[in-house]
């Protein structure tokens, strides 16, 4: 019986050593699955283990990009001092499959450990656009990420600017924003910009997404989401080890990224709805009225909400048909929108204010909602539920001020007089033509006028030729007459007539009016059409004579036919002078 | 006595001829008792009856807008009444007619009111009927060259015959200018309401073009070019695009 529990402890001793050297070391993958070109740590940890050598299994098809990092950890508690010593590698599967590992070891001086088995089942990538291979990368590169290239008129689209970068970024001190015309855009980016590791041709990148829009193209064609400049401060080890620490050095790199392009295409106009008015997404309508009973003359609210994920925040209200026996106004527009997973949702309410005109039952038919889907590639309908609100009779008082304010717009009464019907023409160019001559008429009659008016002034002007070429004529008759007194020896009369024709011709013949008559004037007009001084002194000398002997007793007498001689002769002479 | 028969004769040609009329347009007054009745589906087309094609007159088109009003159709209420208005723009009651059915319209075009002073001309040049205003140009050009003559002719006191010359030549061409204005509104032609309930503006003359903006029936616009069965319309406010040339009726 003795030896039965001996034998029992033994085995128990054996049991628990080997269970506890099994403990002793143990590998793991930080995940369930891998798959195939992503990176995954695969560790080992060894507890209370004395100093030894840590030989790693076979990796096989993996490829290490990382390790081993070995981290070592001891505890003190309640005296008992324990340690933990962790390897670490970083892998890649390069294709679907499933990997298994055989144990790792760890050898000390004593004894040797083994760690289990691990299995390791490879998934394929998800990732299939973009080829693996990108040709050689450089160490920090910087790109636009879109998930597609080629969007109907107000679908989403995400664009994320991403930096990839061997080292780690400690700051990115300038970035450009992008103007992205031609679209709607959320901004998503993160406030922190944390990284992420990827693996690109076989090295591991640190991803940073340094911007991310939501987008929504605004019109149709090829649209560009711009490049941006960045400049960023990364972390570079020198290489070199000094002591415990690595060695490192802030650097600055300036960088930019490319311009994508994407195509943008228009709804389609084959069965377009009528009231189709750009809402592009997956959408629902909903409407409501609050309060549920209402009164006569008394606001109320009509809500209509469009809820769902897509172009939400372009929605304009709906089309709808409302009753006749309420007053609706305009509405007023809110909307709550939120991303999620990379999709922009919410909803859009326009609350309008209705006012019940009469008692009764009001019934407000359904509000569709038309709208494209664009994953389907099909118009849509959403539709709302008929609304039945009761309305109850209005305060007395607000129903006569009511009353009162009514707009009385309404269409006039028929007209009941009676008119021949007739159409609405203008006039054609004949008679634009004929009034245009009419019109114009009358002023080709004004240079007839004014040429009436100037030989009518040239006539007047010849009155005074006609009395110079009758002067003489006129003189030689005064003569005549002078000549009859002469013989009939009428010294007063000869003399006074002589005068009258010395004077007369003069006057006729220079132009001199009556009233300006007079023999100095005379002598100026004559010296002025160049008759010789010589003459002009006989005629004032015999005007002088004439007019003395006229008045005056005569005391030397000249023979009156020398005098009437004289005259004739000045005359004719003065008569040829001027001709 | 031979005369006496003679005029009698006449003045009873007269009243026979007014009592045809009166008998030929009595369904006429019997459409405005069934309209009155409220009766419009029978009284529109009683209207109809008596409707000749390109004619009308003011009365009858605001009548005929009137019962499509009644029955809802603002499309070819507000084509009515807008030919109503060709046969007197200033009429308040169809002006009115205008605006309540235009209220009516979700997406109506946009009007724009003529300013003061357009408006004043266009009230002074339909206060009198065109002839009239061919008539008093004339007139005026005459009278302001007699006293072009008086003026030339006259050997003193010139200054008044010349101020009445040019009073009266600035009052010609005023009424000349308010001719040639009432003509071209009386002439023109390139003014349509569209009769489609709703209906897309497009970019360009085809189905296939982006539509980009809608415009209720009843909206007035203005014709521009025409192609292949399509119109291009223009707005006030500038905007233009083409529609079906079906989907628009000549006002």
């Amino acid at each position: 019986m003795e030896s039965f529990w001996k034998i029992a402890f033994l085995v128990l001793v054996i049991c628990a050593s080997s269970a506890l050297s099994a403990q002793r070391m143990s590998g793991k993958i930080d995940r369930s699955t891998a798959i195939a070109g992503e990176a995954f740590q695969l560790s080992y940890t060894i507890k209370d283990a004395p100093r030894g050598n840590f030989i790693a299994p076979n990796f096989q098809d993996l490829q290490v990009i990382s390790g081993p990092n070995k981290f070592s950890e001891q505890t003190i508690e309640n005296g008992r001092r324990s340690s933990v010593e962790t390897y670490t590698y970083g892998l890649i599967a390069s294709k679907p499959g499933a990997v298994i590992l055989e144990p790792a070891r760890y050898q000390t001086s004593k004894k040797v450990f083994d760690s289990n088995k691990i299995k390791i089942p490879v998934k394929k990538s998800e990732l299939t656009g973009k080829p693996m291979d990108e040709g050689p990368l450089a160490d920090i590169f910087f790109r636009i990420e879109i998930d597609t290239n080629r969007v109907c008129i107000g679908q989403q689209l995400n664009a994320d600017y991403v930096v990839y970068s061997l080292y780690q970024i400690s700051n990115f001190n300038d970035l450009e924003i992008p103007s992205l015309t031609g679209f709607w855009m959320q901004d998503n980016s993160p406030k922190r910009i944390n990284p992420k590791t990827v693996i690109k041709g076989g090295k591991q990148y640190f991803r940073y997404e340094v911007k991310k829009f939501a987008l929504f193209p605004q019109r149709p064609g090829e649209l560009i989401i711009d490049g941006i400049k960045a400049e960023m401060t990364y972390r570079k080890s020198s290489g070199q080890k000094r002591g415990f620490f690595r060695n490192y050095r802030n650097m600055k790199k300036k960088t930019s990224c490319k311009d994508e392009v994407i195509s943008v295409y228009p709804t389609p106009e084959k069965d377009k709805p009528e009231n189709f008015s750009g809402g592009v997404g997956s959408f629902k309508v909903a409407a409501r009225v609050d309060p549920n009973i209402g009164r006569v003359g008394e606001a109320m609210e009509y809500r209509v909400s469009i809820v769902g994920s897509g172009n939400i925040m372009l929605l304009s209200p709906p089309d709808f048909d409302f009753p006749k026996s309420a007053e609706i106004f305009e509405p007023e527009e809110s909307e709550n929108i939120y991303e999620q997973d990379g999709v922009i949702m919410g909803s859009k309410t326009f609350s309008y204010s209705i006012i019940p005109k009469e008692e009764g039952e009001l019934v407000i038919p359904p509000v569709q909602f038309d709208y494209y889907d664009p994953k389907s590639g099909s118009y849509r309908k959403s539709r709302s539920n008929v609304l039945k609100v009761k309305i109850r009779e209005g305060d007395p008082e607000r129903m006569k001020e009511m009353a009162k304010n009514k707009s009385t717009r309404d269409i006039a009464a028929l007209s009941t007089k009676f008119e021949e019907p007739s159409s609405v023409t203008g006039y054609g160019w004949p008679v634009k033509v004929g009034l245009l001559v009419l019109w114009a008429a009358p002023f080709f009659m004004i240079p007839a006028f004014i040429k009436r008016k100037r030989s009518e002034e040239e006539e007047n002007a010849d009155v005074e030729g006609r009395k110079q070429r009758a002067a003489i004529g006129v003189a030689k008759k005064k003569l005549a007459t002078a000549k009859g007194y002469m013989e009939s020896e009428n010294r007063g009369d000869f003399y006074d007539e002589i005068v009258k024709a010395v004077y007369g011709f003069l006057n006729d013949r220079v132009g001199v009016k009556g009233s300006e008559a007079s023999i100095e004037n005379i002598a100026r007009k004559l010296g002025d059409r160049g008759i010789d001084s010589g003459k002009i002194a006989r005629v004032e000398k015999l005007i002088e004579y004439c007019e003395m002997a006229l008045y005056a007793p005569v005391t030397k007498t000249v023979g009156l036919k020398a005098t009437y001689d004289e005259a004739l002769e000045l005359i004719v002479e003065i008569e040829e002078n001027l001709n | 006595m031979k005369y006496f028969s003679y005029i009698l004769f006449f003045v009873l040609a007269l009243i026979c001829c007014k009592e045809a009329q009166a008998e030929v347009y009595s369904p006429y007054a019997e459409a405005n008792s069934l309209y009155e009745e409220g009766k419009f589906q029978q009284a529109l087309a009683a209207y109809k009856l008596v409707e000749e094609p390109g004619k009308g007159s003011l009365s009858f088109h605001q009548n005929i807008g009137s019962c499509y009003y009644r029955l809802g159709d603002y499309a070819n209420a507000i084509l009515q009444f807008e030919r109503a208005l060709r046969h007197d723009p200033l009429n308040v009651d169809v002006k009115n007619n205008i605006d309540v059915a235009r209220d009516q319209l979700k997406n109506p075009s946009p009007i724009y009111d003529r300013i003061f002073i357009q408006e004043w001309i266009f009230k002074l040049s339909h206060a009198l009927p065109a002839f009239l205003w061919m008539l008093m140009g004339v007139l005026f050009v005459w009278a302001s060259v007699f006293f072009i003559r008086k003026y030339i002719y006259a050997n003193s006191n010139r200054f008044r015959p010349f101020m009445a010359a040019v009073v009266l030549f600035v009052l010609s061409l005023a009424c000349i200018s308010l001719f040639f204005s009432k003509n071209a509104w009386l002439s023109k032609d390139d003014e349509a309401v569209i009769m489609r309930k709703s209906i897309q503006v497009h970019t360009a003359p085809s189905e296939d073009s982006q539509s980009q903006f809608k415009l209720s029936g009843g909206s007035k616009v203005r014709i521009g070019e025409q192609l292949d069965g399509w119109t291009q319309i223009l707005l006030q406010n500038d905007a233009q695009g083409w529609v079906p040339a079906t989907a628009i009726e000549k006002i």
